[in-house]
C-alpha cells in the first residue's frame, strides 16, 4: 500500500466516522439488482478503495456489495471499516457485515459483536453467535457459556454450533482446559444431536483415558445420541483403532450396541491408507543406500508401546524403520511391544533402540490401576528395572532415537528427560500446520540431508519442549524458523519458551552412548518424505554408532536472520537485535499513550539517543508529539495534559531486518472525547551493509467532527512570546554519551544558524565521548509536507549536554485542522554509521522525494 | 431431561437392537430384501431441476431408501418431482397408492424436519456447500452433486463441518461406483502401467456439441424480464451476488454458465474426469502443485464462465496431466483411441490406460483382464453410487467420494478458472492449501456471501 493510499483510505474512514447516516433499512436483499462491476472490487480491490467503499455503505443500493469488497480487501483498515459499519449499517446489511467479520476472524470486532447475540432480530443474533463461535480466543468461550444460560431454548442450536466451533478454534490454541469445558457442556442432553454428536468427536480428539471412558459409556449407557455419537466415531479414521479392538468384544455391548458395530465392521471399507499402500510410498521414497556402511551387522529394536493418546500412525512408523533397514542394510529391525523387550537379555542383542511416538509410562501394564496393591507392586518393580536397563543400554555406548510423541514418553520419570535432553510441553502448532524450517548446524554429518533448502518447511504437529531442553545441553540441527513461520495470537499464547526455541531434530550424548531425537512423526505422509527418511537414515546410523558427529551442545542460540539479527517482541515494545545489542526498539506505550524509538543506536549497539533526560524528562529518544492541540497540552507531563490512545492495528516485520507499525492515536483532552485522530505509519528498512537503516515516519491527522487548532509557546517576536518557543512534532534527543556535533541543514547552514531556518533535511553527526565511535541521525522533510520546506528547531548546550534537533511545521504559525480535510506528514529519518557528507545527505533526500512521489503518481 | 420425541433414527436402532445376536443388515449381506418402513434411510431431495429429476429414479429404485421430501424454489418443478415420487413409490405398495411426500420452497424448513436422516443436494452450484454445512449442522448426511463449491474457502469449510460433525458425505461423481473406472485406477496405482508419469482429463466444455450447443448460441440472454410467478427468485439467488433475471439465468442449463453462480464446465463436468485422475494417481488428499491454463471466455452474453480450455498441471509427486475440454482435446485423444467427449487417460513407462463411461482401452490389452493380488492397492469397490451413500448412512462408513477427495478435485478446476481468468500459472501450496507467492490469484478461492447467508 502506498502513503496515499494509507492516507486517502484514512480520510474516507473519518468521513465515515461522521457522515454516515444509518439512513437504509432492508437494502442488498431481492429487489436491489447489483452492478457487475462491483464484484470487481471483491476480487481485485485494496486498501484504497475502502473509503468509497465506505461511502457506499451508506447508500441502501449499494451497501450489500460494498460489505462484501470490505470482506475481501486484506488489511486492517477494510477490518476498521467493517467494525464501524456494525454501528452504522441497519438490517439484512449489517448481519452480512458481522457475518464478514467472522470470516475474517477479527478479534477486535468481539465486543461489539456481543451485544447483538441477544437481539430479537433471529437472523442477526444467529450471525452474531456464529462469528463469536469463528472468532473464538480465550474468554468467548466463556461468554458463549454465559450467553447460553440467557437464551431461549429457540436458539439453542446456533448457539451449540457457535460454541462447538469455539471449542474446535480453542483448542488449536492451545487452550484445552476452556474448549474441554464447554465441549462437556455441549454433551447435555439440552443440545441437539448434531451439536453433541461434534462435541463427543471433538472430546475423542483429547485421547487418554479420559476419552476411553467417554467412549465405553457412550456404547453402554442409555443415550442414543451418545451412542450414535460413538458410532460416528469409530467410523472415521482416528477412531479405526478403537473400533477393531471391539471387534473382539461386542458381546460386551448392549445388544443394540452390537449391531452398529458390527455393520461397521462389515462395511469393511475402513477408509485411510491400507498398510500395503504406505508401504509402498515409503518404499518409492527410500533413499537407496545409507551413507556410510554398517561398521558390522547392526540390529535396531523399533518399539512402539503407548498408552494415552495412541498415534495412528504408529504403523507407518515400524514400517519406515523397518524397510529402512532393510533397504540399504544398515540395520535389521525387530518390531516389538512387549515389556520383554527391555529385559537384559533381550537388549542384549540390539545396537540401537528406536522410540517409535511412544507415550506415557509404557513399562508400566495398561491396567495398572486396577490392579490388585500387590501385583501394582510388582509391576512397579518390573518398571523400575526396565528404566535402569534402558539407561544402562544408552550409558554403556549403544544409542536411542526417539521421534515425535517418543518424547511424552515417561512423563513421571526426571531421568528421562536428563537421557533425551528435554521433556515434552505442548504442541503450538495442531496436527497438520506447516512451519517453516531452518537448518541449525548445516555442516552437522547427521543435518546432511537438510541442506541447501531440501526441506524449507514441514506440515505435522509441531511440539515446545520443556526443561530440561536447552541449547547448552543438546547440539539443535534442525528448528522452526519463527521468522519466516506465521504465528497466530493463539498460538503465540501457547508459548511457553522466553527464547522461543522450537527444535525439531538434535543429538546428544549420554554417558558413552548417543541420543537422536526428531520431532516429526504424526502426520502419515512425513513417513514416505523422503529427506525425512533420508535424515533418520542418518540419525539412526549416528545412534548406532556408524555415523560419527559431534555431540558438544550448541551453547548458544543459533543464527538468527541475516547477519546475526533477530527480533524481540515485547508486550509493547519491538526490538532489533544484533546478537545480544539492540539495534533499535520501538515501544507503544499504551498505558503513558506515547510512541517513540529507544534507543536508536548503531549495528553494534552503540545507542545514539536519549529517554527521559533529567532536564526534560518528557523527552523521548525519537518521537512525534504535538505542543497544544485546541489548547491542552500534550508535550510534557503536566496536570491537566491532553491524553492519547494508541491502537496499533498492524506489526509486520521480515527477515530481512524489516518492519512496518500502523496505529492510529486518538488524542482527547482530560475528561472529553477524541478531537483528532492520526494514523500513522513507521516503516524501518533494513540495515544495510554498512549499518545504515531508514525509518520512514507518515502521520495523517484528522479532525474529528470540528476543526482543531495545532499550537505551540510562541517564539519570541510573537505576543506573549519565549525564547525557546515554535517547537512540536517530530525530534530528536542525542544521547548523553555524545559529543563533537555538528549540525547542518540542507541550504548549507550549520550549528545554531539553522534553528528557525526552512530546510529541506537538517542532520547532526557526532561522537560517542565513552568509544569515539562517529554516527549520524537526519531527519529528511517531504516536499508534500503542507509547510515545506519546514524551520528547523535546533537546541545545541554541549555542557548539559542538550542537542535536540526537529522539523518544527508550527514555528511562524500554529495551523486549523479542519474537519474532513486530513493533514499528511512524512518524514524520512536517517540513521547512520560515521560521518555524512552534504552531498550524500542530499541524495537521499531526493531518493526520498521522488521515491514517494512515484507512488502517488501510481494512484 | 431429554425434551424431544423419540425420532426415526431411534426407531431404526431399536428395530435393529432387537435382532440380538446381530445381524448383518441387508446391503451388507448384498442380498436384496425391502426393509419395512422404519428402517428405511429417509431422502430429502433438494432441487428438482434436470439434475435432481434424474438422480430421483436412482434414489427411487433403492430399496432401503425412501424419498419423503422435495425442496425447489420453482413450484412447478417441485410439484412435479413430488409427483413422481408418490407415482413411484405407488407402484410398489400393495395398494397401488402413495402419500408422504411433502414438497417444499425453503430448504430450511425441509432440513428442520427431524424425520428426515439424509438430502441429496442438486441445485445450482452456487447453493451446493451453503445447504449441505446447514443439513450437516441439522443432523443430516449428505450427497452432494458436482461441482463442490463457488469458491475454495467454501470448500474446505464444508469439509471442516463435514468432518467435525462426523456426518456421511457423498460426492455426486458417480465414476468411482463404475467398474471400469476403479480398474484403470488401479492399474494405474499399481505400477501395472508401469511408474505413472502423466495423465489426460477431458470433458465437454461450454461448446460442446450436442446437449450443450444451445448454451453456446447467443450466449444467454442479459435482457431483465419480470420473474415469473411461483418462483421464489430471491431465494433461488440465495448467497448468489443479486443480478437481473434474465431468459436464461435459471434455466435448467443456463446457470451452469454463469459465474456469478458457478465457474462452469471447467468443474462441473471437469469434476468427473478430475475425480479418476486423483484416485488413479493416489492424490485424493492434494491438487497440483503447478496449474498453468489457457482458454476462452464469451466476449458478450451472459454466459461468463470458461468456454474452452486447455489447462497443464503438475503434482508434487512429478506427475504431469492435461486437463481440456473436448473439441480441444479430440485431435490428441484421437490419435491414440476411440474418441468420446470425456475420459481419463493414465500414461505410465510401459503404456497406457484409457477410461470412460463407453468403455475401457489400453496399449496392452492383457491389462484389461489383470488380476489384483493381496498386497497390491485395492481401490474402494461401490458397485452402486447411491446404494453406496444409503449403505453408508445405515452403517456409518465413509463413503466411495469422500468430502476430502472432493475438495482437491474441485480444487484443479479452480486453479484453473483462476489462472485462465489471470493469465499466468499458479503455484499451489498442498500443504497449506492456498496459491502461493501471488496474494492477487490467493484472493480469489474466496467468494463472498451474499447478507444474511453464512456458511
Amino acid at each position: 500500500m502506498t502513503r496515499r493510499g494509507r492516507a486517502a483510505a484514512l480520510a474516507g474512514l473519518f468521513l465515515a466516522c461522521g457522515g454516515l447516516a444509518a439512513a437504509q433499512e432492508r437494502p442488498g436483499a431481492a429487489g436491489t439488482i447489483e452492478a457487475a462491476q462491483d464484484r470487481r472490487l471483491e476480487r481485485a480491490g485494496t486498501t484504497r478503495d475502502v473509503p468509497l467503499l465506505v461511502e457506499r455503505l451508506g447508500d441502501p443500493a449499494a451497501a450489500e456489495a460494498a460489505r462484501r469488497a470490505l470482506e475481501c480487501i486484506p488489511g486492517e483498515l477494510a477490518l476498521a471499516a467493517l467494525r464501524d459499519a456494525i454501528g452504522s449499517t441497519r438490517g439484512v446489511v449489517r448481519t452480512g457485515v458481522v457475518n464478514s467479520l467472522g470470516v475474517r476472524r477479527d478479534r477486535r470486532a468481539l465486543e461489539a459483536i456481543l451485544p447483538l447475540a441477544a437481539v430479537e432480530d433471529p437472523e442477526l443474533a444467529g450471525a452474531a453467535v456464529a462469528a463469536l463461535g469463528r472468532i473464538g480466543g480465550p474468554g468467548t468461550g466463556r461468554l458463549l457459556v454465559d450467553l447460553e444460560t440467557r437464551l431461549d431454548a429457540a436458539r439453542r442450536a446456533d448457539l451449540g454450533h457457535a460454541m462447538l466451533e469455539c471449542a474446535v478454534v480453542l483448542r488449536a490454541a492451545g487452550d484445552e482446559g476452556e474448549a474441554e469445558a464447554i465441549l462437556e457442556i455441549l454433551l447435555h442432553p439440552r443440545f441437539p444431536r448434531a451439536v453433541r454428536a461434534g462435541a463427543f468427536l471433538a472430546q475423542m480428539e483429547f485421547g487418554g483415558e479420559p476419552a476411553r471412558t467417554l467412549l465405553e459409556r457412550a456404547l453402554t449407557g442409555g443415550d442414543e445420541d451418545l451412542a450414535e455419537a460413538a458410532v460416528r466415531h469409530l467410523a472415521r479414521p482416528a477412531g479405526r483403532g478403537a473400533l477393531l479392538a471391539l471387534a473382539g468384544r461386542l458381546g460386551g455391548l448392549p445388544a443394540a450396541r452390537q449391531e452398529r458395530v458390527a455393520r461397521l465392521l462389515a462395511a469393511g471399507q475402513l477408509e485411510g491408507r491400507t498398510p500395503a499402500e504406505e508401504a509402498a510410498r515409503i518404499r518409492a521414497a527410500l533413499p537407496s543406500a545409507s551413507r556410510v556402511p554398517p561398521k558390522k551387522p547392526r540390529r535396531l529394536l523399533v518399539y512402539s508401546r503407548c498408552f494415552g493418546f495412541v498415534h495412528d500412525s504408529i504403523p507407518s512408523g515400524e514400517a519406515a524403520f523397518a524397510l529402512l533397514g532393510e533397504r540399504t542394510g544398515a540395520w535389521t529391525a525387530e518390531v516389538r511391544d512387549d515389556l520383554a523387550a527391555f529385559e537384559v537379555e533381550s537388549l542384549r542383542r540390539f545396537d540401537g533402540v528406536l522410540l517409535n511416538n511412544t507415550n506415557n509410562a509404557i513399562f508400566l501394564p495398561e491396567d495398572f490401576e486396577s490392579l490388585p496393591p500387590a501385583e501394582q507392586r510388582e509391576a512397579e518393580e518390573i518398571d523400575a528395572r526396565l528404566k535402569k536397563n534402558l539407561l544402562d543400554f544408552v550409558a554403556s555406548g549403544r544409542g536411542l532415537a526417539v521421534i515425535h510423541a517418543g518424547i511424552a514418553t515417561f512423563r513421571e520419570w526426571p531421568e528421562f528427560g536428563t537421557l533425551i535432553g528435554a521433556r515434552f510441553e505442548n504442541h503450538p502448532w495442531n496436527a497438520g500446520s506447516t512451519v517453516a524450517l531452518k537448518v541449525d548446524d548445516p555442516a552437522h554429518p547427521v543435518a546432511a540431508a537438510l541442506r541447501d533448502g531440501a526441506f524449507p518447511a514441514i506440515t505435522d504437529e509441531i511440539y515446545q519442549l520443556a526443561a530440561p531442553y536447552g541449547r547448552d545441553r543438546v547440539r539443535v540441527l534442525l528448528s522452526v524458523d519463527l521468522a519466516r513461520t506465521e504465528v497466530t495470537p493463539e498460538q503465540e499464547s501457547a508459548f511457553r519458551r522466553a527464547d522461543r526455541d522450537f527444535p525439531l531434530s538434535y543429538v546428544k550424548g549420554y554417558g558413552r552412548g548417543r541420543v537422536f531425537y526428531n520431532a516429526f512423526g504424526h502426520q502419515h505422509d512425513v513417513f514416505w518424505n523422503p529427506v525425512v527418511l533420508q535424515h533418520w537414515l542418518d540419525g539412526v546410523q549416528f545412534v548406532l554408532g556408524d555415523l560419527p558427529a559431534d555431540t558438544t551442545p550448541s551453547a548458544r542460540e543459533a543464527g538468527a536472520p541475516p547477519g546475526g539479527l533477530a527480533w524481540q517482541e515485547g508486550p509493547s515494545s519491538l526490538a532489533l537485535r544484533k546478537e545480544e545489542d539492540i539495534v533499535w526498539q520501538l515501544v507503544h506505550d499504551e498505558a503513558i499513550g506515547k510512541v517513540y524509538f529507544h534507543p536508536v543506536a548503531l549495528l553494534d549497539g552503540t545507542p545514539l539517543t536519549w529517554l527521559n533526560p533529567p532536564d526534560h524528562v518528557w523527552h523521548r529518544s525519537l518521537w512525534f508529539e504535538w505542543k497544544f492541540i485546541d489548547g491542552v497540552n500534550y508535550w510534557e507531563d503536566v496536570p491537566g495534559k491532553g491524553l492519547t490512545a494508541i491502537d496499533v492495528l498492524d506489526t509486520t516485520w521480515g527477515p530481512d531486518g524489516s518492519a512496518v507499525f500502523g496505529m492510529t492515536i486518538d488524542y482527547r483532552p482530560p475528561g472529553g472525547e477524541p478531537v483528532l485522530r492520526e494514523l500513522r505509519w513507521i516503516e524501518v528498512s533494513a540495515p544495510d551493509a554498512a549499518g545504515a537503516y531508514r525509518i520512514d515516519w507518515t502521520g495523517t491527522f484528522a479532525a474529528l467532527g470540528r476543526d482543531v487548532v495545532l499550537d505551540r509557546t510562541p517564539p519570541a517576536d510573537e505576543p506573549g512570546g519565549q525564547s525557546w518557543g515554535g517547537y512540536s512534532g517530530l525530534s530528536v534527543r542525542l544521547a548523553k554519551e555524545t559529543r563533537d556535533w555538528r549540525i547542518a541543514d540542507s541550504e548549507g547552514r550549520t550549528g545554531l544558524n539553522c534553528h528557525r531556518q526552512p530546510a529541506r533535511w537538517i542532520h547532526a553527526d557526532f561522537a560517542r565521548s565513552d568509544t569515539g565511535r562517529e554516527a549520524g541521525i537526519a531527519i529528511l522533510d517531504h516536499p508534500a509536507n503542507p509547510r515545506h520546506p519546514t524551520p528547523s528547531f535546533v537546541v545545541s548546550q554541549p555542557e548539559q549536554p542538550f542537542v535536540y534537533y526537529s522539523p518544527a511545521p508550527l514555528f511562524d504559525a500554529p495551523l486549523v485542522l479542519r474537519a474532513g480535510e486530513p493533514l499528511t506528514l512524512r518524514y524520512r529519518i536517517l540513521i547512520h554509521p560515521g560521518r555524512a557528507a552534504p552531498a550524500d545527505l542530499e541524495r537521499e533526500w531526493q531518493a526520498f522525494a521522488d521515491q514517494a512521489l512515484a507512488s502517488d503518481s501510481n494512484r | 431431561m431429554r425434551q424431544r420425541p423419540p425420532s426415526r433414527r431411534d426407531l431404526i436402532r431399536a428395530a435393529a437392537g432387537a435382532a440380538a445376536p446381530w445381524i448383518l443388515p441387508s446391503i451388507a449381506r448384498g442380498r436384496g430384501r425391502i426393509p419395512p418402513p422404519s428402517e428405511r434411510v429417509t431422502l430429502g431431495m433438494i432441487g428438482a431441476g434436470g439434475r435432481g429429476t434424474w438422480l430421483l429414479p436412482q434414489f427411487l429404485a433403492l430399496p432401503d431408501a425412501q424419498c419423503v421430501a422435495v425442496c425447489d424454489p420453482f413450484t412447478d418443478r417441485r410439484e412435479r418431482l413430488r409427483s413422481s415420487i408418490e407415482a413411484g413409490y405407488a407402484e410398489r405398495a400393495p395398494s397401488g397408492e402413495h402419500h408422504g411426500c411433502t414438497a417444499h420452497n425453503d430448504f430450511r424448513e425441509l432440513l428442520a424436519r427431524e424425520d428426515v436422516d439424509a438430502v441429496v443436494i442438486a441445485t445450482p452450484d452456487h447453493w451446493h456447500v451453503p445447504i449441505a454445512t446447514a443439513a450437516v449442522r441439522a443432523g443430516k448426511d449428505v450427497y452432494v452433486e458436482k461441482p463442490l463449491g463457488l469458491a475454495v474457502t467454501w470448500n474446505q469449510a464444508l469439509r471442516e463441518t463435514v468432518q467435525r460433525y462426523g456426518a456421511v458425505f457423498q460426492y455426486g461423481t458417480q465414476q468411482r461406483s463404475d467398474r471400469n473406472f476403479r480398474h484403470a485406477c488401479e492399474l494405474a496405482r499399481n505400477g501395472v502401467l508401469g511408474d505413472l508419469e502423466r495423465i489426460e482429463a477431458w470433458c465437454p466444455g461450454m461448446a460442446a456439441p450436442g446437449w450443450y450447443e444451445t448454451t453456446s448460441k447467443g450466449g444467454g440472454s442479459t435482457a431483465p424480464i419480470p420473474v415469473p410467478d411461483g418462483f421464489d427468485y430471491d431465494l433461488w439467488l440465495g448467497p448468489a451476488p443479486a443480478s437481473p433475471y434474465t431468459k436464461d439465468r435459471c434455466s435448467e442449463w443456463g446457470a451452469y454458465h454463469v459465474y456469478d453462480n458457478s465457474i462452469g464446465f471447467i468443474a462441473g463436468w471437469g469434476a468427473h474426469p478430475l475425480d479418476i485422475a486423483q484416485w488413479g494417481n493416489g492424490t485424493d488428499g492434494e491438487a497440483p502443485v503447478f496449474v498453468e491454463g489457457k482458454g476462452t471466455i464469451n466476449a458478450e452474453g451472459l454466459f461468463d464462465t470458461i468456454r474452452d480450455w486447455d489447462v497443464h498441471c503438475r503434482y508434487a509427486n512429478g506427475v504431469t496431466m492435461r486437463f481440456l475440454d473436448a473439441r480441444t482435446a479430440q485431435d490428441a485423444v484421437e490419435a491414440y483411441r476411440p474418441f468420446n467427449d470425456h475420459g481419463t487417460t493414465f500414461f505410465g513407462a510401459k503404456g497406457w490406460v484409457s477410461v470412460d463411461r463407453g468403455g475401457i482401452y489400453a496399449s496392452d490389452p492383457a491389462w484389461l483382464g489383470h488380476t489384483f493380488g493381496p498386497d497390491d492397492i485395492h481401490l474402494y469397490e461401490s458397485g452402486n453410487h447411491y446404494a453406496n451413500f444409503v449403505g453408508c448412512v445405515r452403517s456409518r462408513a465413509r463413503a466411495v467420494c469422500t468430502v476430502e477427495a472432493a475438495v482437491q478435485s474441485d480444487v484443479i478446476s479452480h486453479l484453473g478458472d483462476i489462472s485462465i481468468r489471470l493469465g499466468h500459472p499458479l503455484r499451489w501450496d498442498p500443504a497449506a492449501e492456498t496459491i502461493s507467492g501471488d496474494e492477487a490469484a490467493a484472493r480469489l478461492l474466496h467468494r463472498p456471501l451474499r447478507s444474511p447467508w453464512r456458511l
